[in-house]
């Protein structure tokens, strides 16, 4: 089941001098095993969007529906939500708390109802996805790994409820390129997988080369939805929001410019390099 | 983002807010003195038309002038009831095992809740009407004489205004990490006290990796640009106190002087 | 100046856990010329943020040598001289304010320096200028962009007057608009005013600019050259546990499918210029 969002608008410190509308009317559904990117520059309300979708901000008016209910009504069971829904927040290293690392990827089971040996198998999965061997680091201290390594075991300990939701605020912040890399390669397979992958970025190369859906917020409003390719498309638009082009895109402009035959709706690398590859008659390597 | 919280400055136009915040604060205090000193009906009659006045004239809503009493509503009926059953006296009206209810022992209740709630509502304009900064400079005024005796007054104000510096982003991170440790399936509404005190670890280890980080990044940031203490730092000349500073102070000098007679 | 180096690091090992322990740095050094902009590039955890706080005394020197400006930095009487030659910007840009308002923060070093209060505004206002943020003086710190943050972190440090600016990953926490008016900012204070700058980054776009650039890898430099030779060796970038800018990336790919360009472009300018030549 997708979730569905209606409406949705969010007002902080209503009444206050300090008033400020971060969502507008916003209507979206995310559909069950999508990818989904969620572009914008800062403060244009995309972190208040994912909150309100996580059940961890009560929005001022409208719906979120999770499995046909209604996320924010009185008598809806968060269990459920906390379950099936997963959010990475920016720098999730700074969640860290417990004295090894085994105990810190299962802190989400403790209500779960699993037995030991069950709730060690998740953790242990947990690790093993994010590229960790359990046996190497499930009984050392958190604090003690390197900062890459820390933001691991956190994404892990998100991972272990298997939520089929995954939400993810600025995932790749601070990653060198390597790391980056890595880390949308576990993204993209956790997605095969079948997971839901809700990303939030203000990278749009990132979005553009993993994401098969972009949402572009300005001032707390949906303002596009559509395929990356759709939407890089309007280089003029995207220029003129200051929404940060590719450079993917960027190039295919450039070499449309020099009178090379490449199409504009170029949002990844990879696409790119396949364009130029047909316009110059060369062989896919 | 994060809601607005209690007591948190809120720029303005007010007489108020222009007024030297050295003024403010040293009137705070002797205000304080006057509702501490006042045992009288007259006297809370008196306070309390100066505390509407001044909640007039800070050019706040009421709602939030009036924040940190509203939310401390509990607080209150626990010490009025505590001075109102537990007063020593032998004219009770009720008396059941170490329980004593008595007029002197409600009017008792009634003069402290009263007293908490006038200091409260002060306190509350006055930190909404003053940038933290200012008031740590108050604060450094305030213990300049205590040089004489060696107290390294600069370095308190510095503490202080780096540490009221933090407060912001630390809320904000606090707010972000309970979040996350909220959908993480962390509880810390747990009803028993002992299983609160741990519910609360998965918040209050992070905050506190955090801080120190911060902390100790910050202090790499202030030594890189050449701080080594108070010592050897550009001296400030004192800017003498405005003459609406002193006239405010005087007012509140009159009423502190008035609550002592009544 | 009769020294043509401003900063010569020889063999410089250093550990946190002080001498025998595990080393951040291995044995690095780094040589800057007055007015040159060196860039730093390695991955994370791969000692460069170690080895710049080295500049300013920040950290002690444990062994090898290094003299900035003709001053020996194992000498501690050099301290608070090295502190007000090297200016330093760190990553985090709420970690560094010692005031919630702009010019107070601004001034914060003059003052450690006893500047006198008189002469304070003035330079406050020049630092600030300089950075495009003239008039901020009053403004609350926490109202400003990530981008404003840094600039102000980065006038809080020019109003000493360094002769060298150091960025410790000062772009890798903001949003590409902010990373954009940093780079923007250190590239003229570095022609406007000759300012020698050293710049340290994993972003590998960052350095297309820099005069030179060298690649460290666990603690250690394992090359260092133009932006050019650096930065079109996809090998030689991959042990230093970094990717290749993306025109570079194209020339190799293009290369395997039989499509060779005249030479291996750096910007993306370049990259268009030289696929559409060879049409």
């Amino acid at each position: 089941m997708p979730i569905t969002v209606t409406n949705l608008t969010c007002v902080y410190g209503a009444g206050t001098p300090f008033e400020t509308t971060a969502l507008r009317d916003v209507s979206v559904t995310v559909e069950n095993g999508s990818f989904v990117g969620i572009l914008g520059r800062t403060g244009c309300g995309k972190s208040t969007l994912i909150q309100v979708m996580a059940g961890l901000l009560t929005p001022t008016a409208g719906t979120v529906i999770l499995d046909g209910q209604d996320i924010h009504a009185r008598r809806y069971d968060r269990s459920i939500l906390r379950r099936k829904v997963g959010i990475v927040f920016q720098y999730p290293e700074c969640q860290l708390f417990e004295t090894t690392v085994e105990k810190d990827v299962a802190f989400g089971l403790k209500h779960s109802g699993l037995s030991a040996a069950e709730k060690q198998a998740r953790v242990r999965w947990a690790l093993e996805t994010v590229g960790f061997s359990f046996e190497k680091v499930h009984d050392q201290p958190p604090m003690g790994l390197s900062g890459g390594e820390k933001r691991r075991v956190a994404i892990a300990g998100v991972l272990a409820t298997k939520p089929e939701y995954l939400i993810l605020d600025e995932p790749i912040a601070g990653l060198d390129p390597l790391g980056r890399e890595a880390f949308l390669q576990l993204i993209t397979e956790l997605n095969r997988g079948g997971m839901t992958i809700l990303m939030v970025s203000h990278n749009a190369d990132c979005l553009g080369a993993y994401a098969r859906r972009l949402l572009v917020l300005e001032d707390g409003q949906l303002v596009r939805d559509g395929t990356p390719e759709e939407i890089y498309a309007d280089l003029d638009w995207m220029r003129a929001h200051r929404l940060g082009v590719p450079q993917s895109r960027t190039a295919a402009a450039l070499l449309k410019q020099g009178g090379l035959d490449i199409p504009q709706d170029i949002a990844s690398y990879d696409a790119l390099l396949a364009a130029v590859l047909r316009a110059k008659g060369g062989a896919r390597p | 983002m994060r809601e607005h919280l209690t007591g948190q400055f809120t720029p303005g136009t007010s007489i108020l807010h222009r007024l030297d915040a050295r003024a403010k604060f040293f009137g705070f205090l002797i205000l304080i003195a006057a509702t501490v000193c006042t045992d009288a009906w007259p006297g809370y009659a008196l306070l309390l038309a100066v505390t509407a006045a001044v909640v007039a004239i800070c050019g706040l809503p009421l709602r939030t002038a009036l924040a940190s009493v509203a939310r401390m509503g509990w607080f209150f009926l626990l010490i009025f009831v505590m001075n109102a059953l537990f007063f020593a006296t032998d004219d009770a009206i009720w008396h059941w095992w170490i329980l004593t209810l008595s007029v002197p022992g409600i009017v008792q209740g009634a003069q402290v809740t009263a007293r908490l709630a006038l200091i409260l509502v002060m306190s509350n304009v006055l930190t909404c009407t003053t940038p933290p900064l200012e008031i740590t400079g108050a604060i450094q005024t305030l213990l300049s004489p205590l040089r004489l005796v060696r107290l390294p007054v600069e370095d308190i104000a510095m503490i202080l205004s780096v540490a009221v510096q933090f407060i912001p982003t630390l809320l904000e991170e606090t707010d972000t990490i309970r979040k996350a440790q909220i959908a993480r399936g962390a509880r810390f509404e747990s009803r028993r006290l002992h299983e609160r005190a741990q519910a609360m670890l998965p918040l209050i280890v992070p905050i506190f990796l955090s801080a120190f980080k911060r902390a100790d990044e910050l202090a790499m940031a202030m030594e890189a640009r050449g701080y080594r203490g108070a010592r050897g730092r550009t001296r400030k000349k004192s800017v003498p106190l405005p003459l609406s500073g002193w006239g405010a102070l005087a007012l509140c000098a009159i009423v502190c002087a008035a609550e002592i007679l009544l | 100046m009769g020294d043509p180096i401003m900063i010569d690091a020889h063999d410089i090992r250093f550990s946190y856990d002080g001498p025998g322990g595990r080393r951040s740095l291995n044995g690095a050094q780094l040589h800057v010329s007055p007015g040159e902009f060196v860039a730093v590039l390695g991955h994370n955890g791969c000692g460069k943020s170690t080895l710049v706080k080295h500049f300013n005394a920040l950290l002690p020197l444990q062994h090898g040598t290094l003299t900035v400006d003709g001053m020996d930095a194992a000498d501690p009487a050099n301290r608070w001289a090295l502190r007000r030659k090297v200016g330093m910007v760190f990553q985090n840009p709420d970690n560094q304010f010692v005031s919630t308002i702009v010019g107070e923060d601004v001034a914060f070093g003059l003052e450690n320096y006893g500047v006198p209060e008189d002469e304070i505004p003035a330079r406050v206002a020049a630092a600030l200028a300089a950075v495009d943020m003239a008039g901020y003086e009053n403004r609350a710190t926490h109202t400003l962009s990530g981008g404003q943050k840094q600039r102000v972190a980065l006038a809080g440090v020019l109003a000493l007057s360094p002769d060298i600016l150091v960025f410790d990953e000062a772009t890798a926490m903001l949003d590409p608009d902010g990373r954009q008016e940093v780079l923007r900012t250190i590239h003229r204070l570095h022609k406007e005013q000759h300012k020698t700058v050293v710049m340290i980054t994993h972003y590998i776009e960052e350095a297309i600019g820099a005069d030179r650039v060298y690649l460290i890898h666990n603690g250690k430099m394992i090359a260092d050259g133009t932006a050019r030779e650096m930065l079109t060796q996809p090998e030689l970038l991959a042990a230093a546990g970094l990717t290749p800018p993306m025109p570079v990336q194209m020339y190799y790919d293009l290369k395997q499918a039989g499509i060779v360009l005249a030479r291996c472009p750096l910007t993306l300018e370049e990259l268009a210029e030289e696929l559409c030549r060879s049409q």
